[in-house]
């Protein structure tokens, strides 16, 4: 592929020059970059280099260890020792001979990365939630669409089997009118670091660039349970498991009720916090939608009549679905199979071939951007409306909160200085 | 929503919220905040650094949160932090309070805030607050600031009267565009957020004069702009900025494949022909971008020049296009789409195939079951998925006349697989009939077919096939469709009654012993007793045949007899099948009580001898896991053989019971 990179650059011929990777013709291959291996970066980096056709060339880290140990397993898969490093995101797209980059860092830094790399004229493979806030998340699908770049939202439970198949029943009507929809996420923090109770107040450690990694977020001191992957519980980074969750089981939620592009018009919820500590995401939250249609989705963290996964409750019986797990009542309607004439929905069976496709014939992927928008912005409105302790009113429509200055401030972030969303 | 609905809802609700309520953490953060009164929580609070001592802020954040709906309350926090803000407190305590105000501030924090924005230090805790103050107090504020701070913290100001899309700050902006190149940056992206007609004139007008590092920033922005124009019906405004964009080749790509996109988004009744213009332009560079257009500027029935373009654009352009014309309608598309799954290259063709699948109709069936047969891999992945997904009603008439019109066998093959993906049932005699058919792999297809399309009164005809088979895939075959097909009789006794007829006039040890693995495939337990009567011929075939069977019986109704074989059994394969069974059976049963599960496992593991059938039992106990399991699994420790397995079930039992 040939397209030329970022702002005032030259145009370079693309992974042409480079040998390897199978029978895929080397003008044919996607040339792509990650940028950060702190925790799904590099697992979506090895799903990547398993595909025919993919050309790694670079990786991005703020962090010297994972950087170091992301270039190695690219090495390592060519036999090669040329992966190029790079610190900051900014070198990484001026190569000018990317095609697209697969971006895995904290959510505070998901918008300024996504639109500089769409910018750049890069596809982008991200991780959900798809922005911080709720206003970053439309400028960034306006920003894809006026770039005419490929996205791919992390939400890989859309190219599962099980999840399209349970889709197809509630949209073709196999459960009736759906009255009710629940949506069971995980409660609590996960110390996925193993830095719990690490909250000492320290220098930051000279392998990593601490100040880029606050980036736009608040000024804050360093400590260990700050930052890598555990950054998550904190809502300056990141959203909690609401935030993290709401990309996968909302979004499958949306999908079979073909709310894709669609919002909920009331929000209210609940949530429970630690009373302590640098963690301040709900352990425990209820959130309650209501869609222009009257279907409500109910959305919850800790609460075990809320069964985990998603759950459509029909006129007729139910479809639940989970990650290994698929039931309905009655029971043989799992078995049931869509016939030709029937709704059949966009069927992906690897998330990442999908996206690798998409780069190749400009269709839209399973996951793109406007849909990750409108199920993240459930997941704002969610924590807007446990912030404020009031019911939410919100049109999908024009993306404003109706009557409710106080909550509307909610909608964006403040950047601390000098950053700033790109156009 | 019915009443019903939001009676369930709020039920619901209210019990989350009694739930919240009830928590012990929650309360005694609540009673704290209610308590104490604001300035004992913010005196707390001024020695905050940030790390994990931050139980004065959650106080903070509790106050402040309750007293949200309260218009005099409010007003006594927001004082009350902005006090705090000129004391010596840390500077975490105080942007924690100015974050609080982020909520809350109005008019009256302004001048408080404002002497803030000038020092570097104080800068951001002012512009949180400052940035959500609605008005034009604060928009002021802003722009005096603006002459009169410098660095980042003038860069951060600037992105601010942005965010704010504050109009009055247009002239203020633009001057910024002529000094740093930061400066410029923040400048072009904060007019854009505004993108009033004053910013894009200012964005207009400073391009030409820009230096070139400048130029894609402020290109950028009147990219945005222009967006604005064109929502804003001003398309003669906009398609201004995007020409002027577009013939400046110093340019990145990206930038222009925007531009040449907004004109012809702008071009209006002209948009067509510009498009088709672009598409003929030996410019790989826009062509992608050009391709990715043509859904949003041809209408259905104008689609046939860009058709008619399709054999003669690169490769990948090709496959690009192919993806695009599924949008169309059929009768427009299908000529196209079928000549290139004919003639085009490889990636050309499964894009062409692929694209069948929704494009294609009745016509295509004959092409699609021809190269499904003939290629491997992709495209006859391709080729299937098309035959198998045509939404055209018709396509199952035309794979049915295909079905009887003696195609090859490899065809014949394709249409079978067809047969059942579509769910054809009107083709059911044709298919049984191919039964007979002297292509082993035609009839392997034609039982699969039958496994989708058949009914319970096929069965008889099956176990027939079945019994006189002559391969084992071909018997296997049969004897899974005759299983599937059992399992459409709604009564769950009734599901091996056919079976059973040809049981009762079948004298040959052999065949019965065949039937009796058909019985274990149906698992309706009413046949159990027949199975146990077996056991106890003098036919040794049958006897081996009935052990199989209630060792792998699919419910644990066969649990008692898989246990008196695991314990009686002579024959150690018999014995060992048996404790197999017994094992899975125990673990079919999930909705027992874990210890009388456990006690089951503990029994069988006395008869496990080997390894193999005491993972079994060590892969089942976290499925059960109580305390009974943890002392079972613990037992197996010093067992070399399974130290692992044992290791790794109690890791799971004690994550269980942990949760």
């Amino acid at each position: 592929m040939a397209v030329a990179g970022a702002a005032g650059f030259p145009m370079i011929v693309r992974g042409s020059a480079l040998g390897l990777n199978g029978s895929v013709p080397a003008s044919d291959r996607i040339v792509m970059a990650g940028i950060g291996y702190g925790m799904q970066g590099g697992s979506n980096m090895r799903d990547f280099l398993a595909l025919n056709g993919v050309q790694w060339v670079a990786v991005c880290d703020l962090d010297d260890r994972h950087l170091l140990k992301a270039a190695e397993a690219v090495n390592q898969k060519y036999g090669r020792s040329d992966c190029a490093t790079y610190k900051d995101f900014r070198e990484l797209f001026a190569r000018g001979d990317l095609d697209a980059v697969s971006i895995a860092v904290p959510d505070h830094w998901h918008a300024i990365l996504s639109i500089s790399a769409v910018r750049a004229g890069l596809d982008v493979y991200g991780e959900k939630p798809l922005t911080h806030s709720l206003r970053e998340g439309r400028a960034l699908c306006d920003a894809v669409k006026r770039y005419g770049r490929v996205w791919q939202t992390g939400s890989w439970q859309r190219s599962v089997d099980n999840f399209r198949r349970a889709c197809e029943l509630v949209r073709n009507g196999r459960i009736g009118r759906i009255q009710r929809v629940e949506v069971g996420l995980p409660p609590d923090h996960t110390d996925f670091a193993r830095t719990f109770g690490q909250e000492k107040l320290e220098p930051p450690p000279p392998e990593l660039d601490y100040e880029t990694w606050i980036g736009p977020a608040p000024r804050a001191p360093y400590c260990k349970a700050r930052v890598h992957m555990n950054w998550r519980w904190n809502m300056d980074y990141g959203g909690g498991q609401l935030m993290d969750w709401v990309g996968h089981h909302l979004d499958i939620a949306h999908w079979g009720l073909g709310f894709d592009t669609a919002g909920p018009v009331e929000i209210w919820g609940k949530g429970e916090f630690p009373a302590s500590g640098i963690y301040n995401s709900p352990t425990r939250y209820w959130v309650e939608t209501l869609y222009p249609d009257g279907t409500p989705i109910i959305l919850a963290g800790g609460f075990p009549e809320i069964q985990r996964g998603t759950k459509w409750i029909g006129e007729y019986g139910w479809v639940w679905v989970d990650r290994g797990g698929f039931e309905s009542q009655p029971a043989h309607l799992v078995h049931e199979v869509i016939g030709p004439n029937e709704i059949k929905l966009y069927r992906s069976r690897d998330h990442f071939q999908n996206f690798i496709d998409c780069v190749r014939n400009r269709a839209a992927t399973i996951a793109p951007c406007e849909v990750a928008h409108r199920s993240a912005s459930v997941g704002h409105l969610g924590v807007i409306a446990i912030e404020t302790g009031r019911r939410i009113r919100w049109d999908p429509e024009t993306e404003t909160i109706i009557d409710d200055p106080g909550a509307e401030r909610l909608l964006s972030r403040s950047y601390r200085k000098p950053w700033q969303l790109p156009a | 929503m019915k009443s019903s609905n939001i009676s369930r809802s709020l039920a619901a609700y209210l019990l989350a919220l009694a739930v919240i309520a009830g928590s012990p953490a929650r309360s005694a953060a609540q009673t704290a905040s209610a308590e104490a009164s604001l300035d004992i929580i913010l005196k707390e609070l001024s020695t905050y650094d940030g790390g994990i001592d931050s139980a004065a802020f959650w106080r903070l954040r509790h106050h402040v949160h309750a007293r949200l709906d309260s218009p005099a309350e409010r007003r006594q926090c927001e004082t009350k932090l902005l006090e705090f803000l000129a004391t010596g407190a840390t500077p975490q305590a105080k942007l924690a309070a100015s974050r609080m105000l982020r909520m809350i501030a109005g008019d009256r924090s302004v001048p408080v805030l404002e002497p803030m924005l000038l020092a570097e230090s104080t800068a951001d805790m002012a512009l949180y607050a400052l940035q959500a103050i609605p008005g034009p107090a604060a928009d002021a504020a802003l722009l005096r600031a603006l002459s009169a701070t410098g660095g980042t913290t003038r860069l951060a100001i600037i992105a601010v009267l942005g965010a704010r899309k504050n109009a009055e700050a247009v002239p203020a902006l633009a001057e910024q565009l002529k000094g740093s190149r930061d400066s410029a940056s923040a400048a072009a992206f904060a007019l854009a957020e505004i993108g009033n007609e004053a910013a894009c004139d200012a964005l207009s007008a400073s391009l030409a004069g820009t230096e070139a590092t400048i130029r894609p920033v402020v290109s950028t922005a009147l990219l945005k702009c222009a967006e604005r124009l064109l929502a804003a019906r001003d398309a003669g405004s906009a398609g201004a900025i995007y020409e002027t964009l577009l013939d400046d080749p110093a340019l990145a790509a990206p930038i222009r494949r925007a531009a040449m996109s907004g004109r012809i988004s702008a071009a209006g009744n002209q948009a067509a022909a510009n498009l088709l213009e672009q598409l003929q332009k030996p410019d790989p560079e826009m062509l992608e971008a050009a391709i990715s257009m043509i859904v949003h500027v041809f209408e259905p029935g104008a689609i046939g020049p860009v058709c008619n373009l399709l054999p003669r654009l690169p490769e990948r352009a090709q496959v690009q296009l192919v993806s695009v014309l599924t949008a169309y309608p059929r009768e427009m598309t299908l000529p196209a789409l079928l000549q290139a799954a004919r003639g085009g290259t490889e990636p050309v063709r499964i894009a062409a195939l692929q694209a069948l699948e929704s494009a294609g109709d009745a016509s295509a069936t004959a092409f699609l079951a021809g190269v499904a047969a003939k290629t491997r891999g992709a495209e006859q992945s391709a080729a299937r998925s098309a035959l198998a997904r045509i939404r055209d009603r018709s396509a199952d008439e035309a794979v049915l006349e295909l079905l009887v019109a003696k195609p090859p066998d490899d065809v014949l093959s394709e249409l079978l697989l067809a047969v059942a993906e579509r769910r054809i049932f009107a083709a059911k005699g044709d298919v049984a009939r191919l039964l007979g058919s002297d292509s082993s792999k035609v009839r392997v297809q034609a039982l699969k077919a039958l496994r989708t399309i058949g009914t319970p009164s096929d069965i008889p005809a099956l176990l027939d096939f079945m019994l006189d088979a002559g391969s084992d895939i071909e018997r296997t075959e049969a004897e899974t469709t005759a299983a599937a097909l059992a399992q459409k009789v709604a009564n769950p006794d009734g599901r091996a009654g056919a079976v059973k007829t040809r049981l009762a006039r079948e004298k040959d040890p052999g065949m019965r012993a065949l039937l009796y693995g058909v019985l274990r495939r149906i698992g309706d337990d009413s046949a159990l007793p027949l199975l146990r009567t077996a056991l106890k011929g003098s036919s040794a075939a049958e006897v081996d045949a009935a052990v199989r069977a209630l060792s792998g019986w699919p419910t644990a109704a066969a649990r008692d007899d898989a246990d008196l074989l695991a314990r009686k059994s002579r024959d150690e394969t018999h014995r060992l099948l048996a404790l197999q069974g017994l094992i899975r059976m125990i673990g079919l049963q999930r909705h027992r009580k874990p210890e009388a599960a456990v006690a089951e496992l503990k029994t069988a593991s006395r008869l496990a001898r080997r390894p193999e059938e005491r993972k079994l039992i060590l892969g089942l106990l976290p499925r059960f896991a109580c305390p009974d399991a943890v002392d079972l699994a613990k037992r197996f420790l010093r067992d070399r053989a399974v130290q692992a397995e044992a290791r790794a079930a109690l890791d799971r039992i004690r994550t269980q019971l942990s949760n």
